[in-house]
């Protein structure tokens, strides 16, 4: 009797660590180094020439949408080629693939996929709007360094520069726009405000396309009534950006006089001049960007705070944390929520597809598009124009 | 032998049906809970009401009786300082006005092992392995050291006193609940054994369709209020009475959870999560001469949490920073996220100086090891400390008693602390009172000291993230007063308290560097010592028996915990709410019953109220309260055995917050809810 105690005991025992303490392996997985863009690549390859287009992406429909039309405009301008595009950003990349199944990978995956699939000839279309660091990094590291260089010297490959390359760009850019907003222009009260990216580092002078774009749209525009900032460059921000993320170091009202350059210095000098008060400018919105994603829905528009019926009482001026939206009510100013926005009365209703909203993004406009695909035909019947890497090969 | 068949059978089966018959408990199931005898203060028994440190204790049968979903809904339902609200990673605990950071959670006077995210996974515990959970505010005892800044939740864990002894309850409710936790004890000549199993499933619910996604609210969301999750703990516990001096004891846990999320619209989340626990422990107690004693513990925990790979990620990481092997996460991988390992060493001795002294001294070795692939310089850190402590109580007078003791720790990177504490109580009567001040200490932990990733989080810009081995450990003074009358029908109690907190240690932006401006990186961050906290408080509980066959309790807590933020605008310098706390918070409970000759009608009624949880950002989560009602229906009059059918409604009034998500909650509860559950105990005592 008393043996079996044990024995059951012993049992139970063995059976708690068994199933516990000798199963230690985690079962878990090696991280995988297999490139995703291989098989897309493989299944995709119809032609010698590969066009690999390069943007940061976006997670917004309305934003796929518009890379779609600028896929569609480069095969109908390329016909003899595949092509591809990527993504910067890891998570528009998945979020990319999860909402709508397209496979947008990183660059660094398609130069890979693409140069051991056999293409002979690669042609790098750039979808930024201004040369600064990342599409310069692109161009010099990635595409000539990396690839044509060490990985693939025997590829040749053509460059296709970003849309404000040279001022003819600036003034066909300049064109459309202009065109665009001519009717609203018109009358001085009313000011179209543009929101580019830019580019943090002062050390590269590619800020400078925002300028000249300005300059170009406002010897059009007679009244001077529009204007292009920046969300992510110091100087021609809405309020000039402090030193770090501390509050101490917000810039006060009282010296913004030393910025002449941002958007409020701007703004608040044209109302000076026309002799305007805030209250009776109206102001119309538009992203100064390839695509409307995050930066015009969120630091332009502020969308969120205006589908919750914002309180203004709350909205610094001197703090990038509030949208232009905001910070121009703000002030006074009447922003027209109506004219090619985002429509918040439905935000409800909307959900993200693609025709939901009226922001209207430089790659909305297919005259815009075509500077980009110009850019790249330019050349293509250039043979001198494709370089290769052997040249840069030490010598055996 | 029989009984021992019948219970396995019972434990397989889980039926229902019993047959024997046997004695009346009426008086015995009622017992007060001031006869509850508490450890966690001393580190020596005392009666709850003679505790020299204020110390709440959630009794076993208190568990029993309220039959929870889980350990969350039984914590914060049951002790009104406790709240939870919920985050990325699943539901935080807050104690007080602080979380999980500064609460020290034990098994048994052991720190608990694995966090994610700083939350301490309370899913491992075995409710019907719970003998009772103490909780003492502050840091009021030297015996614990760092994060027992808010203060310390004891789980004292079931011993075995019987012949053999069965507990276990199967709880089905709605949204696909299932719980099943039973503990199984047994005596064999000088051993004693307890087995634990528990398991818990929920399907998880979702109590809005609408998300904020994209600066925009949408409908149609794929993402759950509580999401879906199973998980299990499997324990053993061994105790042999070598001889009359000395006892030994070895443990040993395992678990595992897992957790499914949304992939569709408008989460696109890539991954599950999977979690992995298994500690192991042994330990031995000694006999001196009189009431003296050593005990000599070690332990070993290592909590593995992994995603299981639902869609591709497609990651900044690069095998050996080779630009050619990027990595992508694959649907169906299981990746290690981090495997935290803790290993525990602790001697401590009891000693009765005369009958006035108690001298309870120590040394304590922790060492804390973490891998964390992409996340720490090398992928994996260490850290240990070395403590020692000694504490007096002195019983100065027979109705003073005076804690006094010191505990001085050496970290591994921010050296020596010394934390005074002293406590006293003062017996008057029906009156209690007490009062105490101490310091606290909490150690920066090894992610603070060594994080080392570069990402976005949230997305944001590229930014580094750097950790800092010059942090300097987060400090606190903690005082409190107390009052508590403890009549025979009514008891109550009033504690006031001030903690105050130092260097707290904060994620700030600093200058990106050359060598990260190459690496296109915008931003850099890094923990840093920089602001202060403080919490006014005061906490009140009563309870009354007006009747041998009614009881009335409950607690209020009152909270006031502002702190600074270091972005938080001009403010920055402000003593603002912390974020997600709410002022007010109360329980409320009313038990009766009644026994007839064979049958026993027990009915428990629980409030719960937690006033507007505040936040720095986006919206204040709404005020509520939540209610439920419990029936117990147990059989009488059987010898050995105990068996209780349960049946409640939890959320009488149907609360439910519907908030969009994307925004603050204030509770996840799914509105009113049905359960029934069967509470089956075994005993056959030592004659």
């Amino acid at each position: 009797m008393k043996q079996i105690k044990h024995y059951l005991l012993a049992a139970l025992v063995a059976a708690t660590a068994t199933t516990g303490f000798t199963s230690c392996s985690d079962n878990d997985d090696e991280e995988s180094t297999v490139n995703p863009a291989v098989r897309v690549v493989q299944e995709t390859k119809a032609h010698d020439t590969a066009i690999l287009l390069c943007t940061f992406g976006s997670t917004y429909n309305e934003s796929l949408a518009v890379y779609d039309d600028v896929i569609a405009d480069f095969k109908a301008k390329f016909p003899n080629t595949d092509i591809y595009m990527s993504f910067t950003s890891r998570t528009c990349i998945g979020r990319a693939e999860a909402s709508t199944g397209v496979s947008r990978y990183k660059l660094g995956d398609w130069l890979q996929a693409i140069g051991d699939a056999g293409y002979t000839r690669v042609a790098i279309q750039s979808l930024h709007v201004i040369p600064g660091e990342e599409y310069l990094s692109l161009m010099n590291t990635d595409i000539k360094k990396n690839f044509m260089i060490e990985d693939y010297p025997h590829i040749n490959v053509l460059k296709g520069a970003n849309l404000l390359s040279t001022d003819e760009d600036t003034e066909a850019v300049a064109d459309v726009l202009y065109n665009h907003y001519q009717s609203k222009l018109a009358d001085p009260k009313n000011l179209v405000l543009l929101m580019g990216h830019g580019n943090p580092d002062t050390n590269y002078n590619a800020n400078q396309k925002y300028a000249d774009a300005q300059k170009a749209l406002q010897s059009r525009a007679t009244n001077g009534n529009i204007f292009v900032g920046t969300v992510d460059y110091g100087e021609m921000l809405f309020w000039p950006k402090e030193e770090e993320e501390l509050a101490s170091n917000r810039i006060p009202e009282s010296q913004i006089g030393n910025y002449p350059n941002c958007v409020y210095s701007q703004i608040m000098k044209y109302c000076e001049d026309k002799g305007l008060q805030p209250n009776e400018v109206t102001v119309y919105l538009a992203p100064f960007m390839s695509i409307a994603g995050d930066h015009a829905h969120n630091d332009l528009w502020g969308l969120e705070a205006m589908a919750e019926g914002d309180d203004l009482s709350e909205v610094e001026l001197n703090t990038n944390e509030y949208s232009w939206r905001e910070r121009l009510e703000k002030i006074g100013f009447n922003v027209d929520r109506n004219f090619e926005a985002h429509p918040v009365g439905e935000a409800g209703a909307d959900h993200g597809i693609k025709d939901g909203c009226g922001i209207k993004a430089l790659g909305s406009y297919p005259e815009i598009r075509q500077i980009w695909v110009n850019h790249l035909y330019e050349n293509w019947n250039d043979e001198s124009a494709w370089e290769n890497g052997e040249d840069y090969q030490p010598e055996a | 032998m029989r009984h021992l068949l019948s219970v396995i059978l019972l434990l397989g089966a889980q039926s229902i049906y019993a047959q024997s018959i046997l004695k009346d408990k009426d008086e015995k199931d009622l017992s007060v809970l001031l006869n509850e005898v508490v450890v966690t203060g001393t580190g020596t028994q005392h009666y709850l009401k003679d505790a020299p440190v204020q110390t709440e204790v959630i009794t076993g049968k208190a568990l029993e009786q309220y039959q929870a979903r889980s350990i969350d809904d039984l914590l914060s339902g049951l002790c009104p300082s406790l709240t939870f609200h919920d985050g990325d990673m699943g539901s935080h605990i807050q104690l007080n006005g602080l979380n999980n950071d500064y609460i020290l959670i034990m098994i048994n006077g052991k720190r608990m092992n694995g966090d994610v995210g700083g939350q301490n996974d309370l899913n491992q515990l075995n409710p019907a392995n719970i003998e009772r959970i103490e909780i003492v505010k502050g840091a009021a005892s030297s015996l614990y050291g760092s994060d027992a800044i808010a203060g310390v939740i004891n789980i004292i864990t079931k011993r075995n006193r019987e012949k053999v002894e069965l507990t276990s309850t199967s709880r089905v409710g709605e949204h696909g609940d299932v719980r099943e936790s039973a503990s199984f004890g047994i005596t064999l000549g000088k051993l004693k054994s307890v087995t634990g199993v528990n398991f818990r499933h929920t399907d998880g619910w979702r109590n809005t369709d609408l998300q904020w996604d994209q600066n925009q609210l949408k409908s149609g969301t794929t993402t759950m209020t509580v999401n879906r999750s199973t998980n299990y703990t499997l324990s053993e516990n061994i105790e042999w009475q070598v001889n009359r001096k000395l006892e030994l004891n070895a443990e040993g846990t395992y678990y595992e959870r897992w957790v499914m999320r949304a992939h569709g619209p408008w989460q696109y989340t890539s991954n599950d999560f999977y979690y992995r626990n298994y500690t192991l422990g042994a330990g031995g107690k000694y006999k001196l001469n009189q009431r003296n004693y050593l005990t000599a513990d070690v332990s070993y925990g290592r909590y593995g949490y992994f995603y299981d790979y639902k869609l591709n990620e497609y990651t900044d990481y690069y095998l050996d920073n080779d630009r050619h092997q990027h990595i992508t996460y694959y649907a169906g991988q299981r990746i290690k996220q981090s495997i935290q390992k803790q290993v525990l060493t602790q001697v401590k001795g009891v000693f009765y100086l005369g009958d006035r002294h108690i001298l309870n001294a120590g040394l304590e070795y922790q060492y804390n090891h973490l891998e964390s692939p992409h996340r720490i310089d090398n992928n994996r850190a260490s850290v240990y400390t070395l403590a020692a402590y000694a504490q007096e109580e002195w019983t100065a007078t027979d109705a003073l008693v005076i804690t006094a003791g010191i505990r001085g720790t050496q970290h591994k990177e921010t050296g020596l602390n010394v934390s005074p504490k002293i406590s006293a109580l003062y017996k008057a009567g029906d009156f209690n009172l007490r009062a105490s001040y101490s310091l606290g200490y909490k150690a920066p932990t090894i992610k603070e000291l060594y994080y080392s990733f570069t990402g976005v989080i949230g997305g944001g810009e590229l930014t580094a993230y750097h950790g800092n081995a010059d942090l300097k450990a987060q400090t606190s003074q903690y005082a409190s007063i107390g009052a508590e009358y403890v009549g025979k029908r009514f008891q109550a109690s009033v504690t006031g308290y001030i903690n105050r907190l130092n260097n707290m240690i904060e994620l700030v932006e600093i200058g990106v560097t050359p060598e990260e401006k190459m690496l296109e990186i915008k931003k850099s961050k890094q923990y840093t010592n920089l602001t202060k906290a403080r919490i006014y408080g005061v906490d009140v509980t009563f309870s009354y028996r007006p009747l041998t066959s009614l009881t009335i309790g409950g607690g209020y807590s009152y909270a006031d915990p502002k702190g600074q933020y270091p972005n938080k605008g001009d403010k920055y310098l402000d003593y603002l709410p912390i974020d997600a706390t709410s002022c007010h918070n109360a329980t409320l409970n009313v038990a009766w019953q009644h026994a007839w000759k064979r049958y026993r009608l027990g009915i428990g009624i629980y409030g719960k109220y937690q006033s507007t949880r505040h936040y720095i950002e986006d919206n204040d989560a709404d005020a509520f309260q939540t209610w439920r009602i419990n029936t117990a229906h147990s059989l009488l009059k059987m010898k050995q055995w105990n068996l209780t059918l349960n049946a409640g409604v939890d959320n009488i009034f149907d609360y439910v917050d519907r908030t969009p998500f994307g925004r603050n909650r204030a509770t996840t509860t799914p509105g009113r809810n049905f359960y029934v559950s069967a509470l089956i105990k075994f005993k056959s005592p030592n004659n």
